[in-house]
């Protein structure tokens, strides 16, 4: 699935480890979802939406 | 933080050290003992430990971040369905005297199988063992 996530994450300067600590989970786990190797949980989702105040469509696009 | 190792002992530690324990036990009094249902007995004890052993992994796998809990899930899948398949192909050719396998291989198997399948899941998640675990508890 691709995602907006690195672009979000960048413009607000946060590394991976940053925007792990504030998902509660780890920076592998950023990484995988960022490069498309790991689809987050909904909850996971729902969390990261939050964070950056835009939807799950929005940071989330599974590939055609 | 506590390193790696260390949380490793205090999740897993005291259930690992009754299953040895009950296992050297187990097999130095089993072996002087008659057949029967007392020695069966005897030998069954380290059932307890190993239910012990499980239900202390499950914890520690639940508090594990979900990518992590993917790779651990993968892995045991892949490792069971490959062994379980190798392991029945064996006994099917010991079966029919094909070659003389020892039960021992199948033990030597899945282990083999589990490790294998923990380097080809790590690798396509890439998340290595050198992955400091204290940045994936939650």
């Amino acid at each position: 699935m691709r995602s907006r996530l690195r672009e979000l994450r960048v413009e607000r300067s946060w590394s991976q480890g940053d925007l792990a600590d504030q998902l509660g989970v780890s920076r592998q786990t950023i990484n995988a979802i960022e490069t498309g190797k790991y689809d987050p949980s909904l909850p996971l989702a729902f969390s990261i939406a939050r964070l950056f105040g835009a939807s799950i469509e929005a940071i989330f696009d599974p590939e055609t | 933080m506590r390193k790696p190792w260390q949380r490793y002992l205090i999740d897993v530690g005291p259930a690992a050290l009754a299953y040895f324990a009950t296992v050297i036990v187990s097999a130095l009094v089993s072996k002087q003992m008659e057949p029967g249902v007392l020695r069966v007995l005897v030998a069954a004890l380290p059932l307890p430990a190993i239910v012990w052993m499980a239900r202390a992994e499950i914890v520690r796998l639940r508090r594990r971040d979900e990518l992590r809990q993917r790779i651990e899930l993968e892995t045991m899948t892949i490792a069971f369905a490959v062994s379980f398949g190798l392991v029945v192909m064996l006994a099917f050719l010991d079966m029919n005297g094909a070659i003389d396998v020892p039960m021992s291989v199948a033990a030597m198997l899945m282990a083999a199988c589990w490790v294998g399948a923990q380097v080809w899941v790590r690798m396509r998640y890439r998340y290595w063992w050198s992955h400091s675990e204290s940045e994936d508890q939650i």
